[in-house]
């Protein structure tokens, strides 16, 4: 199995050094080896398991406002005309 | 208040008490720095959060302020819960050293949590656990550690680590204040829609019952805890109980690399959310926004958070996602009607906590990622399952610890069984 370190990650947003990318490279490959035993399971017609616990009398609450307006924004910097204040796109 | 040897366990001290009477009055409260309280910085013990003041109280927060709890302060963890002995708190932070002995670790995640609860009198901590983050660090410290049925306590205003698998509980020094913790943290709460609309335990009219010693988790033992484990059990006997040997033969095999997949796909989406916007650290937002967001990961995220973050990454991406992700889900199943099967012949397990005592920092530092791993055997059963267990100070010259392990919502049972070994 090839593992691609640097695609991994460049989806998860991480900007790795030369030897963090060796590192984890190892790490990963030693791990996932590890794990593939899974592939022995008879899983075959077996349901996933989002939860463990099967909640059954789940509702969905209204949609109504019960508490105050609280103000989100951690600095006056992060806040833009009541939204938050991001990175450029380009 | 707090003693001065008990210091390190905190990120910071607070002294808030909104009513003097209630269950909870004359105990002091600590809470684990991933849980929120209003206008106090609330990290999970992460760089990347610094700074972070949550703007509302989770659900256990308001229940023990209602109850008359004083609380006096966040507790240190591993970064986001990423660790089985914390010594992997964030970047600047300290590890902690175990109360017993300062060359050893406390066990972790929730590692501050157990070394407040062990060295402060009268005091009750509200801790975390996702795979054994709650019995592991309680084991090690020689406290008792309640983890909860999933679903039992909200999570609302937890910073989570794995949506399927967090659950609050509770580390005090007897059964007595941990029981006592989980009464009025547990209970129903609609803004926490996998919160099993279910605030009262099973009933139990029994007081002895049928303990199962599964075979697997009492092998690679500890000389020491394998003959205080025996005499443990012998104690029971002669309270009335009876033992039966059982297996949980998918567990042994299947549960840490199930755990672990399903465990780190989850904190890889959940930590997508932290990128120096919203929440915690920034820089100045000159880059454009992969490159920002990038950066400020980057610089702030610990190594076992990065890993964790690749792992859990790769775990879901297209063309690996069914054969670990997916499998795992499905791993899951098998290994949860393994417990129940189980538990139509007996009323709850039993098995030491952890197979050593608390190693040294440098034993830990030789230890490969994948070692460290391996080392929660004996609790990610039960976390994956979902079941209520608790582990409760077996009397040996080193920390160490028994788990009970019950059905859903049988904390009655477990609770039971802590009470009758500590007389």
């Amino acid at each position: 199995m090839n593992l691609d370190i640097d695609e991994i990650a460049k989806k998860a947003r991480l900007n790795l050094s030369e030897e963090e990318k060796k590192e984890f490279s190892k790490d990963l490959k030693e791990i996932t080896k590890a794990f593939a035993v899974l592939a022995e399971v008879d899983t075959s017609n077996v349901e996933k398991s989002l939860q463990p616990v099967r909640n059954e009398n789940q509702e969905l609450r209204k949609d109504k406002v019960k508490e105050k307006q609280i103000n989100p924004f951690q600095s006056e910097a992060d806040e833009h005309d009541n939204y938050f204040k991001g990175p450029r796109l380009q | 208040m707090i003693p001065e040897k008990a210091k390190q366990y905190f990120t910071t001290k607070t002294n808030i008490q909104r009513k003097k009477q209630g269950k909870l009055q004359g105990k002091t409260i600590s809470l684990k720095d991933c849980i929120c309280l209003k206008d106090v910085e609330t990290t999970s013990s992460s760089q990347i959060l610094k700074g972070y003041k949550p703007v509302f109280n989770a659900t256990v927060v308001e229940k023990i302020l209602e109850e008359g709890g004083k609380i006096i302060g966040k507790t240190i963890q591993d970064e986001f819960g990423f660790g089985s002995f914390c010594t992997n708190t964030g970047i600047e932070y300290k590890n902690p050293q175990n109360p017993h002995d300062k060359n050893n670790v406390t066990g972790g995640s929730s590692g501050g949590s157990a070394g407040a609860a062990s060295l402060i009198p009268n005091h009750i901590a509200i801790a975390e656990s996702t795979g054994g983050s709650i019995a592991n660090p309680a084991c090690f410290c020689k406290v008792v550690g309640i983890t909860p049925t999933y679903g039992l306590v909200s999570r609302y205003g937890l910073i989570d680590y794995a949506n399927s698998l967090d659950k609050i509980g509770v580390i005090a020094k007897t059964t007595h204040d941990a029981k006592l913790g989980l009464e009025v943290i547990k209970g129903y709460d609609e803004k926490d829609s996998t919160c099993i609309k279910k605030d009262v335990y099973l009933e139990t009219k029994q007081d002895k019952f049928t303990i199962g010693i599964p075979k697997e988790y009492v092998q690679n033992l500890d000389l020491d805890i394998k003959k205080a484990f025996e005499k443990t059990i012998k104690d029971l006997k002669k309270e009335g109980h009876k033992i039966k040997h059982v297996s949980l033969p998918l567990n042994k095999k299947y549960s840490i690399p199930t755990y672990y997949i399903i465990a780190v796909s989850e904190a890889s989406t959940n930590l997508a959310k932290l990128c120096g916007l919203r929440y915690g650290k920034s820089i100045e937002k000159t880059l454009e926004f992969n490159e920002y967001f990038s950066k400020v990961r980057s610089e702030n995220f610990g190594k076992e958070a990065k890993r964790r973050i690749l792992l859990g990454t790769f775990a879901r991406m297209v063309g690996y996602r069914d054969a670990y992700y997916e499998k795992a889900l499905k791993i899951r199943t098998k290994l949860l009607q393994e417990y129940m099967n189980v538990f139509e012949e007996v009323d709850v397990l039993a098995h030491p906590t952890m197979p050593i005592f608390p190693p040294s920092f440098e034993e830990v530092d030789e230890l490969e990622p994948l070692q460290v791993y391996q080392m929660d055997l004996q609790t990610v059963g039960a976390n994956l399952a979902g079941l209520p267990h608790i582990s409760v100070p077996m009397n040996t010259t080193h920390p160490s610890g028994v788990m009970f392990t019950a059905k859903h919502f049988d904390e009655k049972t477990i609770l039971k069984l802590g009470e009758d070994l500590e007389k």
